[in-house]
């Protein structure tokens, strides 16, 4: 379509729009003709830009068509012969047009002796632009309108955590304050009246449960043997984690005196234990509240390896089954919104997390370690996964890429987008290498 | 009276902790048996294979390291010497699609959500214990301080 315009447009201008007293210049912002208006006069613009908006029912302005320089406006009044503007031509910057009207003075070409004839070949070349033009625009509102959709269920998932966060919040706290309250009590009690239970309670209590189920199984078969005690008595000792002396002394005694210790060290795990889930649910709930967004949070001085612990808490559960090394250095405190970071951090570990979900390696290693040096602080997360492929690496800081296939995600595609929009709020910047086995994201912020 | 063997499945040990008290009730007719991943678990079927000792429950968690609970129950149901265990599944967290291949490819007997309340947990253990006990011909007269009455009838009753 383009060889054909370039054949004929230069002999059209030639030929009927050469006439110095039939052309316009407008200034920019300056109508050329009004949509509904009358126009008789095809026009091609010779210098600038113009474009057609049309009105649309809410009082707004469509963009319609772009003409820039060689390009026709007006063919549709103009050929239909109705002689009625579609859309309000405006000049975007200060333009030429040149024109002709119905009464121009036909010459003959090769292409035949009417207007119709000559311009068939460039108006419908450019009636084709135009459409090509549109479709683009089309598709290009409706991305934008998901992506736009996508960010507002994020934006209100956020928003709903943040709440949630915030009920659990009070719910932990009257949990954790009564465990507190009860087992200050307990170890009173025991203290004053029983210091033998005491003693296993305070074991209990202060180290959990010590050992793994294997080395429990191990331990209590090799202690039923040595001392032949019965296979409850054995499990029960070997649980504890009692050393093979301490045995010794408690075994002169009877089974009772077992159960009994058993009995206390339970005691004394339990508090342990719900220490520890009242501790977990907290750490959760105060990562949540800050990945929550709330963007009213003022900026203060901190350390930015407690944002990576922060994040790190809130991704424990799929960091299951994984090899999480980490090596944080002291770093000068910078002025934060911790949010902010918690946000980058676990956007980059969940990524890591996900390229090793899909792959089939065994030994699933990811490693997170920060520095200093010049006045910057580095941080870099590091992955063995199976890499991010040389010819999408420019891709994956755009919005809408995603890797994802299925699952129970909610991520959109905008992870690693956020990510990179935060860092450069901060000034700080993001690199990428990768290759089969190493995948190493590194965060350079200013301090 | 051969006590019977429970074995229970969680990758955390506080998890583990609370069912060893949930199920002290049990504990005059059955032992512990505790893992912490899949493949712990396998290796101790082996163990309790060659010893000829009686498992009759496996209770296990579905997201952990390495196999994930369904999966596990998918290779248990296959494997024939283990018949007539009866598994169940105690998870937080099942997908939509870890829930149907639970049913239909692993045959789960039951499945319990966390938090789980005591009651209804250690119904659904005596209720599956003695389903377990009338499957493999065991005597149930030695167990009937751990038995649920009306399984026992129902089980009678089908003969």
């Amino acid at each position: 379509m383009n060889r054909m315009q370039g054949a004929d447009l230069p002999w059209l201008i030639k030929t009927y729009f050469s006439d110095p007293s039939k052309r316009i210049k407008l200034e920019k912002g300056e109508v050329l003709i009004e949509e509904g208006g009358f126009n008789d006069r095809l026009f091609l613009v010779l210098q600038g830009y113009l474009k057609g908006y049309v009105k649309t029912p809410d009082k707004g302005n469509f963009e319609l068509f772009q003409a820039p320089r060689h390009k026709f406006v007006g063919v549709y009044s103009f050929f239909s012969k109705t002689f009625i503007s579609s859309a309000r031509v405006v000049a975007e910057e200060d333009s030429e047009v040149a024109y002709i009207d119905p009464n121009i003075k036909i010459v003959p070409s090769d292409k035949g002796n009417s207007l119709f004839e000559q311009f068939m070949p460039v108006v419908v070349s450019d009636l084709a632009q135009r459409q090509q033009d549109e479709q683009k625009m089309g598709y290009e509102k409706e991305r934008a309108l998901k992506k736009l959709i996508q960010s507002e269920r994020l934006a209100s998932l956020g928003q709903m955590a943040t709440g949630i966060a915030h009920e659990l919040n009070n719910a932990i706290v009257v949990l954790e304050r009564n465990t507190h309250w009860l087992c200050e009590n307990c170890a009173q009690m025991l203290q004053n009246n029983y210091l033998e239970g005491y003693k296993y309670f305070r074991k209990g209590l202060t180290k959990g449960r010590e050992l793994s189920t294997r080395d429990i199984r191990n331990q209590k078969k090799t202690i039923k043997k040595k001392f032949s005690l019965k296979e409850d008595e054995a499990d029960k000792l070997a649980v504890m984690g009692i050393e093979e002396q301490s045995i010794e002394d408690i075994l002169p005694n009877n089974k009772e005196s077992i159960d009994d210790i058993y009995h206390y060290w339970l005691l004394g795990i339990s508090f342990h234990d719900m220490k520890v889930a009242a501790q977990l649910g907290t750490n959760v709930v105060t990562s949540v509240k800050a990945l929550g967004g709330q963007k009213s949070i003022q900026k203060e001085r901190c350390d930015l390896n407690e944002t990576i612990k922060k994040a790190l808490t809130l991704l424990s559960s799929p960091l299951r089954g994984f090899q999480l090394s980490l090596s944080l250095s002291d770093l000068p405190y910078i002025f934060i919104n911790k949010s902010d970071w918690v946000q980058v951090w676990t956007n980059l570990v969940k990524n890591s997390i996900e390229s090793l979900n899909n792959s089939d390696i065994d030994n699933k290693i990811i490693e997170i370690s920060s520095y200093s040096k010049n006045n910057n602080i580095f941080v870099t997360v590091q992955d063995n996964g199976p890499g991010i492929p040389g010819d999408i690496q420019e891709e994956i800081f755009k919005p809408n890429f995603t890797t994802k296939e299925k699952g129970l995600e909610f991520g959109l595609g905008l992870g690693l987008v956020i990510s990179e929009r935060i860092i450069r709020s901060y000034k700080g910047d993001i690199f990428l290498d990768s290759q089969p086995g190493k995948t190493i994201f590194t965060i350079k912020i200013p301090t | 009276m051969d006590k019977l063997r429970i074995m229970c499945i969680d990758d955390q040990r506080e998890v583990l902790n609370t069912l060893r008290k949930d199920l002290n009730k049990f504990s005059d007719h059955c032992f512990f048996i505790e893992c912490e991943t899949a493949d712990e678990a396998e290796e101790v079927l082996e163990e309790i294979d060659k010893c000829g000792e009686y498992l009759a429950l496996v209770i296990c968690d579905q997201v952990m390291p390495g196999k994930n609970g369904v999966d596990f129950f998918i290779d248990l149901n296959q494997d024939g010497r283990f018949g007539h265990v009866k598994k169940l599944l105690l998870t937080g967290l099942a997908t939509h699609e870890d829930t149907i291949k639970a049913i239909n490819q692993a045959h789960i007997d039951h499945y319990i959500e966390k938090p789980w309340s005591l009651k209804n947990f250690q119904h659904t253990v005596s209720i599956l214990l003695t389903e377990y006990i009338c499957d493999s011909g065991l005597d149930y007269e030695d167990y009937i301080k751990i038995i649920d009455q009306n399984t026992l009838y129902r089980k009678l009753r089908e003969g």
